[in-house]
C-alpha cells in the first residue's frame, strides 16, 4: 500500500501542472493547490481537515492582503478559496478580491474571478452591486470570450434591481452574428423574467425572433421562456401552436443536424420541452389540440428505440395526451404505453409508469384496474419512492368504499417515515379523505383522526385540527349523530387521558382539551371534576408549551359546573396566578373570574352554543364607552398594523416616546383577531355574544376538499368526460381477459401450496382497494359474481361482500351529510370575512364625483373567455355552440343589462361578454368599476323553456380576493324558464399584480356543469386618484417604493407628452393632476386606498415614466401597463 | 428548474456543489449531508429518484461518486437522469476516460463544464460536440498547457488514489472509470 501511495506522489506533479507557464514561482503556486487536495485526500478525520483548512485559509488571508501579490498568483489563490468553501469553510474574505480579479484581470484570470463571483455570492447579496460595472464593461467588449463569461454570469447571479442597467445590451445580443451569444442571451433574458417578468414584458416580439432563429440551439432557449410565459397565460399564445407542432415535426422527423442527437435520438430534451408547451397550450382547448394530434402520434411511433431518453420522451408524450382535448385513438396508445411502463422489469420505468398512472387515473380509472395486480406489489415495495407514489395513485381513487383500506396503508407509511415534508403532505391528504365525506362510520373517523393527530405531530397544517374542531362543532344535518361523534370524541379523548400523555403533540392536546371542554356534559354520569382532573395532568408534563396551557385552561373554564372541578381548577388557576406571559395569564384570570360568577359563566359560555347562529358585531360597537373612556383618558388612539408599519418606515428612527398605556381590553380584541389562541374559538367570542364563526371560517379558506370535490360526488365517481375507449377497456382487460399474474394464480389453484395463499390476500387488497372504480354499474372487480365468484368461494368472501353489503347503508346515511358538506362548502367560499376593507365614506364620496369626468370610455373587450365547459356525459350530447353565441351575441347588451341591480346601475361597466354555454344554462358577465372594488356580475340565462332547479355559482381566485355581495346572490332554488339571474361579486387585489386569473363554476342541484375562467387586469382595479400639485408633491415624497422606465418613442417632443398623457388617462383612467412643460403628474389608486403616482418627462424621442408608491410591487406591475398603453396608442 | 447538482464520493467529500437557488452557508452545508445520507443508503435496486424537501433529487453513481441533480417534483426524472450522463459522457471526452481524480484535481473547470451545459437553473446546451467544442476553445486560452492532463496512464492514477480504491462499488455501472 505505501507503495501505490508513493507512486501517486511522484505521480501528482505532472499531473498539477496547472498553469500555462512553467517556472519556479508558478510551480511553487500550483503545488500550493496540489499540496492541499492531496492532503485533505490523506486525511482521515474530519478534526484534522479542520485544521488543515484553517491554516490554509490563514495563509490565503495573509497573501490577498499583501500588494505584492500579482494578479496571476490572485488567480491561484482564487481557486484554492474555493476548494476551501466547497467543502464547507467559509473564506468571506476573498470575495471582494474575487470581484476585483473579475475587474482587473485579463480573460483568463477574469474567468476565473467571474467564476468564483458566481459560487460564492448569491443573488442578493450586496457586493454583487460592485459587478455590475463590470459586467457592463464586458458586455460591451469586442473580446466574444469576454462577452459569453459576463452573459453567464448574469443568467446565474444578478441583483433584481440592476436589471435595467444591463437589459438594453443584453437585448442587442440577441442581434449578435454568433449563435452562442444569442443564446446565451436568450438565458440570461430567461432569467431576468423568472427573477423580475415585469421588466422584460416589452421585449415579448423579441422572444418570438429568437423562437425564429435559424440555429436550433437558440431556438431551443427561447423555449424556456416560452414554457414559462404559455403556462401563465396560455390563451395568448395558441397562435404559435402552429410553430411549435411544425417544430416538433422537423425534430422527430430528424431534421436537425446530427449534432443534436443523444444516443441516436434526435435532440430529446427539446422534443420534451416543445411536448410540455403542447400540453399547456391544448389544454382545455378543443381546436388548439386538434392541430397537434398528428405529430403526437409520430412521436410516439417514433420513440420505439430501447433507451431511458425515448422513455423520457414517451413519458411526456403520455402526459400530453391525456392533458389536452382527449382523442380517443391516441389515448388508447397511451394507455398501452402506460401500460408497458407499470409492467417493466426497469424500476425506474416502472415507477414513471405509477406516476402516468397517477396523472391519469381520475380521467380513466379503468386503467387503474387492469393493473391492479402490479399496484398492490408496488404498495410492498422495498423502495419508499415507489410506495409512496402508489398512495399517492390510491389517494387519487379513494372513495367511501375503500376508504378504511387506504387510509390505513398511509398511516402505515406515515408511521415508518420520519421526513417532516412527507409527514405533512400526507396529513393534509389524510385529512380531507377521512374527512366525513367518505368515512364508513363515526367511530372509524373519531379513531383514524387520533391516529392522524398523534401521527402529524406539530408540523401538520394549523388549519387541520382547527378544520377538524370545525365539523366538530358545526355538525351535520342530524342532531343526534352529531350528539353521538362528538360523545364518541370525548369518550376516546378519556381514555387517551389516562394513558401517558406525554407523546402526544402539543396540536392533539389542544384539540382534546377544547373538545373536552365544550362537549364532556354530553357523557351522562360524567363528572367535570373528574375531566379537570385528567387535564390537570396535561398540565404536569415538562413538554407542554404555553400555547396548550391556554388551550386546557380555557376548556377548564367552560367546566367549572360542579364544586369539585371549581376547587380543582382554582388550585390550577392559581398555579398560573404569576405567570409572567400575558395570555396565559389573562386565561387564569378568566378561568378564576368564570368559575365564582356561575351567572356570568352561563352568559358568556352558554353550554352548546357553537350550533346556535349568533350575531357577529365585528365592528366591535359594545366597546364605544369604554375606548371612548380610554381616549378621554390620555390613551394612544389604535392604528391598525399596517398604518404603524407604514409609520414607522417612513420615520425610520427609533422610537424613544413611551408607549400609550396599555389597556386590558385590547386583549379581547387581540382574541379576536388571533386565530391560534383557543379563546378566539369559544371564550372570549363568547364574551362579545358571539360565536365560533369568524376564526373557524377564516381558518377554512384553506380547506383543502376542493380538489377532491370535483371528481367524487354522492354517487361516487363523477367522471369529468366520458372515458372514449371505456366499453373496450372495461370488457375484454379487465374482466374476462385475466392479467398475467391473475392466469398464474388460477393455474396455481388446484396445488395447493402457500403461494395461493399469499396471492389471494393480494387479491383482496386488491378488491377492497379497487371497490367502487370504474363506472356505476361495475361495483368491482371481485364483486362481479359470474367471473369472480367461483375462484374466490373459499376464502374471500366474507371480506369480498362486506365491502358491497355494507354500501348501501354507508350512502344512506351518509348522502345527508354529503349535501351538507357540499352546503358548508359553499358557504365557505360565497362568504370568506374580511374580504372588503372598509372605506370611510367621504373617500368613496370623491372619487366618484371625479370618476364621471375623469373617465371617457371603457375598454370592454379586455374580458376573456379562457375555457369552455367540459359537456356533462349526461346529457350525451350539446347544443350547438356557436349559433347560440351568434345569436345571444346580439342581444346580449340590451337584454342583460336590465338585470344589473339598480345599485349598480349609476356605475360604469364594461360590455357584456358571453362566457359559455350549454345545458340550457348560458352565461356571460360583466365588470362594474364600483369605487372601492371591482364588481364582477355574472348572468345565469336558462335557455330552456323548463325551469332549473338549485342553481349556484361559484368563483374563485388565487391573486384576489372575492366575496359575493350578499348571500342570495350566489345560489338561486329555481331558474325559471328564459329567466336570468345575476350573481354579483366583489373582488379586490390585494397584491398586485398585472393580471390575476378568477375561475369560476356553476352547477346545478350539486354537480358542476360548466366551467369558465376570466382573466382580469390590474387596471380593472385601478381609478383615478384627484390630487392637488401640492397634495401630490408630498406624497411624492413619502412613498418608498419607485420604479423608472425609459420609453424610446421618436416622436415630436410635445406631441409626444400630450399624447402618452392622454393615453394613460383614457385607458388606465389615471387623474392628471399637471402638465407643466415637458413634465406630467398622474395619479391613481389600486382599490381600496393605495395610491400610486406618475411622472414622465419627454426628453427628445424619450419618454421616462417614473412611479412610486407606498407597497414594493405596484409600480412594476402599473408599468407595465402604462408602457402597453402607451405602445398602443 | 434545477435547484442545485452536487457530485459527492461515497463518502460524503463533495466534489463539485453548483446552486441554482439562493440558500445560506450552513443550510447549503445541512443540504449537502443531508443529500448524502439520502442518497448513500439506497439500493442498487431502488430507482434513481428519492424524494427530498419540496423536491426531488435524481442521482446516478459512477464509480465511487455520486452524481446528483435536485429539481422540481413536477419535473421529468428520466430527462435529468439522461441529462446527467450526458454531462459524463462529456467529462470523459474532456478529460479522456476520467476518474474521480480528474474531477478532484481540476475541480474549476468541471465548473466550466457545468456552466456549459447547465444555466439559470436549465438544460442549456445537449450537444456533446459543441459543449466541447466550446471548452476546448476555453481551455486554448491556456495555451501550451494543454498536455498537462494525459501525461500519465490512468489505471496508474486510480490505482494509486487510495480512497478510491477503498470504495470500489461491488455491481451497478461501476468500474473504476466513471462510465
Amino acid at each position: 500500500m505505501s507503495d501505490v501511495v508513493e507512486k501517486t506522489l511522484t505521480a501528482l506533479p505532472g499531473l498539477l501542472s496547472l498553469d500555462s507557464q512553467p517556472g519556479a514561482a508558478k510551480l511553487s503556486a500550483t503545488s500550493r493547490l496540489g499540496t492541499l487536495v492531496r492532503s485533505i485526500t490523506e486525511l482521515t478525520s474530519k478534526n484534522e481537515e479542520e485544521k488543515l483548512i484553517k491554516k490554509e485559509l490563514a495563509a490565503i488571508k495573509e497573501q490577498v492582503s499583501s500588494p505584492n501579490t500579482t494578479l496571476k498568483q490572485m488567480k491561484e489563490i482564487m481557486v484554492r478559496a474555493i476548494y476551501c468553501e466547497m467543502l464547507g469553510y467559509e473564506a468571506s474574505f476573498t470575495y471582494i478580491h474575487a470581484i476585483k480579479l473579475a475587474q482587473q484581470g485579463s480573460v483568463l484570470e477574469k474567468r476565473v474571478g467571474y467564476l468564483a463571483v458566481s459560487l460564492f455570492l448569491h443573488e442578493c447579496h450586496d457586493l454583487l452591486l460592485l459587478l455590475v460595472n463590470t459586467v457592463l464593461k464586458d458586455l460591451q467588449s469586442t473580446n466574444l470570450i469576454e462577452v459569453c463569461m459576463a452573459l453567464t454570469v448574469v443568467s446565474q447571479i444578478f441583483p433584481k434591481d440592476m436589471i435595467p442597467a444591463v437589459l438594453p445590451l443584453v437585448e442587442d445580443k440577441l442581434t449578435h452574428c454568433k449563435e452562442i451569444i444569442r443564446r446565451k442571451a436568450v438565458l440570461a433574458l430567461y432569467k431576468f423574467y423568472l427573477i423580475a417578468p415585469n421588466q422584460v414584458q416589452h421585449i415579448h416580439d423579441k422572444f418570438r425572433r429568437a423562437l425564429c432563429d435559424k440555429d436550433p440551439g437558440v431556438m431551443t432557449a427561447s423555449l424556456h421562456i416560452y414554457l414559462q410565459l404559455v403556462k401563465e397565460r396560455p390563451e395568448s399564445y395558441r397562435d404559435l401552436t402552429e410553430s411549435f407542432v411544425t417544430i416538433l415535426k422537423q425534430v422527430v422527423g430528424g431534421k436537425l443536424p446530427v449534432d443534436f442527437n443523444y444516443h441516436s435520438v434526435p435532440a430529446p430534451w427539446l422534443q420534451m420541452q416543445l411536448l410540455r408547451i403542447l400540453a399547456l397550450l391544448g389544454k382545455e382547448h378543443q381546436r388548439t389540440s386538434e392541430m397537434m394530434y398528428e405529430v403526437l402520434d409520430e412521436s410516439l411511433r417514433r420513440a420505439e428505440i430501447n433507451h431511458n431518453i425515448t422513455y423520457a420522451i414517451l413519458y411526456e408524450c403520455v402526459k400530453t395526451i391525456y392533458t389536452i382535448h382527449p382523442k380517443s385513438e391516441l389515448l388508447e396508445k397511451a394507455a398501452k404505453c402506460i401500460g408497458k411502463f407499470v409492467l417493466s422489469p426497469k424500476i425506474n420505468l416502472k415507477y414513471l409508469g405509477l406516476k402516468a398512472l397517477t396523472y391519469v387515473v381520475q380521467q380513466d380509472p379503468n386503467l387503474a384496474l387492469q393493473h391492479q395486480m402490479t399496484i398492490i406489489e408496488c404498495l410492498d415495495h422495498t423502495d419508499p419512492i415507489i410506495k409512496r407514489e402508489t398512495l399517492e395513485l390510491l389517494y387519487r381513487i379513494t372513495n367511501s368504499q375503500n376508504v378504511s383500506v387506504i387510509v390505513e396503508k398511509m398511516l402505515d407509511f406515515l408511521q415508518q417515515s420520519k421526513d417532516e415534508y412527507t409527514t405533512i403532505d400526507l396529513v393534509g391528504k389524510l385529512f380531507p379523505i377521512s374527512c366525513h365525506t367518505y368515512a364508513p362510520d363515526n367511530s372509524w373517523f373519531i379513531q383514524t383522526m387520533n391516529a392522524i393527530f398523534s401521527m402529524g405531530g406539530d408540523v401538520m397544517q394549523r388549519d387541520i385540527p382547527n378544520n377538524f374542531l370545525r365539523l366538530l362543532a358545526e355538525g351535520f344535518d342530524s342532531d343526534e349523530e352529531d350528539r353521538q361523534l362528538r360523545l364518541l370524541a370525548v369518550d376516546s379523548y378519556l381514555l387517551l387521558l389516562q394513558r401517558d400523555t406525554s407523546g402526544l403533540p402539543q396540536r392533539f392536546l389542544q384539540v382534546i382539551s377544547w373538545v373536552l371542554g365544550e362537549f364532556s356534559f354530553l357523557k351522562e354520569g360524567l363528572e367535570p371534576g373528574e375531566v379537570v382532573g385528567q387535564l390537570t395532568k396535561v398540565l404536569d408534563h415538562d413538554a407542554i408549551t404555553v400555547e396548550t396551557c391556554c388551550w386546557v385552561l380555557a376548556a377548564m373554564s367552560k367546566l367549572c359546573g360542579t364544586d369539585c372541578a371549581l376547587h380543582r381548577a382554582e388550585k390550577v388557576a392559581q398555579r398560573y396566578a404569576g405567570c409572567l406571559d400575558t395570555v396565559l395569564r389573562q386565561q387564569t384570570v378568566e378561568l378564576e373570574l368564570l368559575g365564582r360568577d356561575l351567572d356570568l359563566r352561563t352568559r358568556v359560555l352558554p353550554q352548546h352554543s357553537v350550533r346556535d347562529h349568533l350575531e357577529v358585531d365585528s365592528s366591535l360597537s359594545f366597546l364605544d364607552g369604554f375606548v371612548s373612556d380610554a381616549l378621554a383618558c390620555g390613551a394612544a388612539p389604535y392604528k391598525p398594523p399596517h398604518q404603524r408599519q407604514e409609520e414607522l418606515s417612513q420615520e425610520k428612527i427609533l422610537n424613544y416616546e413611551p408607549y400609550g398605556l396599555s389597556l386590558p381590553i385590547s386583549l379581547s380584541a387581540c382574541n379576536l383577531t388571533d386565530r391560534q389562541s383557543p379563546t378566539a374559538l369559544s371564550l372570549s367570542s363568547g364574551l362579545s355574544g358571539n360565536s365560533a364563526e369568524p376564526s373557524l371560517k377564516a381558518g377554512s379558506n384553506s380547506l383543502k376538499l376542493e380538489g377532491v370535490k370535483r371528481v367524487w360526488g354522492k354517487q361516487g365517481y363523477l367522471p369529468e368526460k366520458e372515458p372514449p375507449d371505456e366499453a373496450l377497456a372495461l370488457e375484454p382487460s379487465s374482466f374476462l381477459a385475466p392479467s398475467p399474474q391473475q392466469g398464474a394464480a388460477e393455474s396455481h389453484q388446484t396445488v395447493v401450496s402457500p403461494t395461493i395463499e399469499q396471492d389471494q390476500e393480494k387479491r383482496q387488497l386488491a378488491s377492497s382497494l379497487f371497490v367502487g372504480l370504474g363506472s356505476q354499474n361495475t361495483p368491482c372487480l371481485m364483486g362481479k359474481p359470474e367471473t369472480s365468484s367461483q375462484r374466490f368461494r373459499r376464502k374471500a368472501r366474507p371480506e369480498e361482500f362486506s365491502a358491497i353489503s355494507k354500501s348501501p347503508a354507508v350512502s344512506s346515511v351518509f348522502s345527508s351529510s354529503n349535501s351538507a358538506m357540499d352546503d358548508l362548502l359553499d358557504d365557505v367560499v360565497s362568504e370568506p370575512i374580511g374580504v372588503c376593507p372598509l372605506v370611510e365614506p367621504a373617500v368613496v364620496q370623491n372619487h366618484s364625483d371625479s370618476m364621471s369626468d375623469a373617465v371617457p370610455a371603457v375598454d370592454a373587450t379586455e374580458l376573456v373567455v379562457a375555457s369552455e365547459a367540459p359537456v356533462s356525459s349526461l346529457t350525451g350530447g350539446s347544443m350547438p355552440l356557436g349559433q347560440l353565441s351568434s345569436q345571444l351575441g346580439q342581444d346580449l347588451e340590451s337584454s342583460l343589462a336590465s338585470h344589473l341591480p339598480g345599485l349598480l346601475s349609476g356605475l360604469l361597466r364594461s360590455g357584456i361578454e358571453e362566457l359559455c354555454s350549454g345545458e340550457g344554462l348560458s352565461l356571460s358577465a360583466c365588470k362594474v368599476y364600483d369605487d372601492d372594488a371591482l364588481v364582477l356580475a355574472i348572468f345565469l340565462s336558462n335557455t330552456s323553456d323548463s325551469s332549473i332547479q338549485e342553481v349556484s355559482c361559484l368563483l374563485s381566485s388565487e391573486q384576489l380576493q372575492l366575496k359575493g355581495l350578499d348571500e342570495s346572490s350566489c345560489s338561486f332554488t329555481e331558474l325559471k324558464g328564459h329567466g336570468v339571474a345575476v350573481s354579483l361579486y366583489r373582488l379586490v387585489m390585494e397584491a398586485p399584480s398585472t393580471q390575476a386569473m378568477v375561475r369560476g363554476s356553476v352547477s346545478v342541484g350539486s354537480q358542476a356543469t360548466q366551467s369558465f375562467s376570466l382573466t382580469l387586469s390590474l387596471v380593472d382595479f385601478i381609478r383615478p386618484l384627484p390630487l392637488t400639485t401640492e397634495q401630490y408633491g408630498r406624497m411624492w415624497l413619502s412613498f418608498s417604493h419607485d420604479v423608472k422606465q425609459n420609453l424610446r418613442l421618436l416622436e415630436d417632443e410635445e406631441v409626444l407628452l400630450d399624447s402618452a398623457v392622454t393615453a394613460l388617462k383614457e385607458k388606465l383612467r389615471l387623474h392628471i393632476v399637471d402638465v407643466i412643460g415637458p413634465e406630467g403628474i398622474l395619479a391613481c389608486q389600486l382599490v381600496p386606498e393605495r395610491p400610486c403616482l406618475l411622472h414622465c418627462h419627454a426628453q427628445g424621442g424619450t419618454l421616462v415614466l417614473w412611479l412610486r408608491s407606498p407597497g414594493a410591487d405596484l409600480p412594476d406591475c402599473l408599468l407595465y401597463h402604462c408602457q402597453k398603453a402607451i405602445q398602443e396608442r | 428548474m434545477i435547484r442545485f447538482i452536487l457530485i459527492q464520493n461515497r463518502a460524503g467529500k463533495t466534489r463539485l456543489a453548483k446552486w441554482y437557488m439562493q440558500f445560506d452557508d450552513d443550510e447549503k452545508q445541512k443540504l449537502i449531508e443531508e443529500v448524502h445520507a439520502v442518497v448513500t443508503v439506497r439500493d442498487a435496486k431502488h430507482t434513481n429518484f428519492v424524494e427530498f424537501r419540496n423536491f426531488k433529487i435524481i442521482y446516478r453513481r459512477y464509480a465511487g461518486l455520486y452524481f446528483c441533480i435536485c429539481v422540481d417534483v413536477t419535473d421529468n426524472n428520466l430527462a435529468y437522469l439522461e441529462g446527467i450522463h450526458n454531462f459524463v459522457e462529456v467529462l470523459n471526452e474532456y478529460f479522456h476516460n476520467v476518474c474521480e481524480l480528474d474531477l478532484v484535481f481540476n475541480f474549476y473547470k468541471v465548473y466550466t463544464v457545468v456552466d456549459e451545459m447547465f444555466l439559470a437553473g436549465e438544460i442549456r446546451e445537449t450537444s456533446q460536440t459543441k459543449v466541447l467544442k466550446q471548452l476546448l476553445m476555453l481551455q486554448s486560452l491556456d495555451a501550451d498547457r494543454a498536455s498537462g492532463v494525459a501525461t500519465h496512464t490512468h489505471s496508474e492514477r486510480l490505482q494509486c488514489d487510495p480512497r478510491l480504491c477503498a470504495v470500489q462499488p461491488s455491481g451497478s455501472i461501476a468500474n473504476t472509470r466513471l462510465k
